[in-house]
């Protein structure tokens, strides 16, 4: 699919083709480039990070190529974690960890270095001096989180493919939250509707629209 | 008899803010969060580690997480997101209830999940390379001798009859 050079902004699809080609990952799973493997099946492959955060540090590759892990297919997602747990499974055994860290940047802002999904599985020991994961956590109000869980549950739920709840049924929650201006709000803004002709084709799960502007906008901006 | 306070809040026992929630999993906004809006995403089902949590309740779990994750993007105009599951108390396990960490992310939020890298030689991996082939990753190794996990009387117990598993928990709880 090649651009008709008018200048136009490109396709997600020449996007993703650019991405593609210029993908470091891609090039290991093809074997272009080498690398440690010590996994892999028909839709991934783990391989040592020559950089790790402890020895036998691993990352977990979807074989198609994808910025961030929403725009991968669901039953790709799955596949990946559950090889995932094999992997730390492994690791637990193989290399005597105590304790194995699974984690996922999605976004540059989250730490995601690389313009390919994968999956960090680090193996822990006691004192093996890794405080990444050692963020220190604060009390947060209980209004703001009764606010923030009610703008979240109705898109929740339809990403889910579901009617969110009626409000009353769900009664955990606290008496009905007053719209007041907190800082929570400030922070936030809300997703524009930003309709440019993108018609979520990057989504296999075929679910809606609007979902797509977002993800394509954070995984194009940040990997150029 | 005590019951893990997850299993109580997941039985909606104890109040939650819920997020999302369907018969096999539970999410929920942590009370003390890391930043704004950080979910935590578990199976209802009480497992302590990963390793014991069956494979489909692991797709399940991601699948929930990785969807909420566009939830985040869309609603609370995040900029990234981070998911993180610390399996074992060594990799900073604090609750008995094997959970995911869903954390949205902003710019200038002061959070930082960044680790400093080893230089291991090329001996050294090679080593940790054939190490790990020793005892190489297979989906569905330790699968579905099941037993029910029964639900503990200590949150911290495991489940009778499931020697690959118990292997796991001894070694994650490294008992001198």
């Amino acid at each position: 699919m090649e651009g008709d050079g008018s200048g136009m902004q490109p396709s997600p699809e020449e996007e993703a083709e650019a991405q593609r080609k210029n993908c470091i990952f891609c090039h290991i799973i093809s074997g272009q480039v080498q690398s440690k493997r010590i996994y892999e099946d028909e839709s991934c492959v783990g391989i040592l990070d020559i950089n790790p955060a402890n020895p036998g540090h691993v990352l977990l590759l979807p074989r198609e190529h994808h910025a961030i892990m929403p725009q991968m297919a669901d039953p790709d997602v799955r596949h990946l974690f559950v090889a995932a747990k094999a992997i730390s499974a492994s690791l637990l055994k193989a290399l005597g960890a105590e304790g194995t860290d699974i984690f996922v940047a999605n976004g540059t802002t989250a730490g995601q270095k690389a313009p390919h999904v994968m999956i960090h599985i680090i193996p822990r020991k006691k004192g093996d001096g890794i405080a990444a994961f050692d963020a220190k956590p604060k009390k947060a109000a209980p209004a703001e989180l009764a606010a923030i869980a009610a703008r979240l549950r109705p898109h929740a739920y339809r990403m889910m493919g579901k009617e969110p709840p009626a409000e009353k049924a769900l009664g955990e929650a606290a008496s009905p939250v007053p719209p007041q201006p907190t800082t929570m709000d400030a922070e936030f803004t809300e997703e524009k509707d930003t309709s440019d002709g993108m018609d979520g084709k990057d989504r296999k799960d075929g679910k809606g629209d609007d979902a797509t502007v977002g993800l394509d906008d954070i995984a194009k901006v940040l990997f150029r | 008899m005590s019951e893990c306070v997850f299993c109580r809040a997941a039985k909606g026992e104890i109040p939650a803010d819920v997020v999302y929630e369907d018969e096999r999993i539970f999410a929920f906004l942590d009370q003390n969060p890391v930043g704004a809006g950080h979910i935590i995403v578990m199976p209802k089902e009480h497992f302590p580690i990963l390793e014991q949590i069956p494979d489909d309740i692991v797709g399940e779990l991601f699948s929930v997480a990785n969807r909420l994750s566009t939830a985040v993007f869309e609603t609370l105009g995040a900029h990234g997101t981070n998911l993180l599951l610390m399996n074992g108390p060594a990799a900073g396990q604090k609750a008995p209830h094997a959970m995911l960490n869903l954390i949205p992310r902003f710019n200038g939020d002061g959070l930082d999940f960044s680790w400093k890298t080893k230089k291991l030689s090329e001996e050294e991996m090679s080593t940790v390379e054939l190490q790990i082939k020793e005892h190489q990753p297979v989906i569905g190794l330790a699968e579905e001798k099941k037993g029910p996990v029964a639900q503990p009387q200590e949150p911290d117990q495991v489940g009778e009859g499931e020697g690959e598993e118990n292997y796991l928990i001894r070694q994650i709880r490294r008992i001198p």
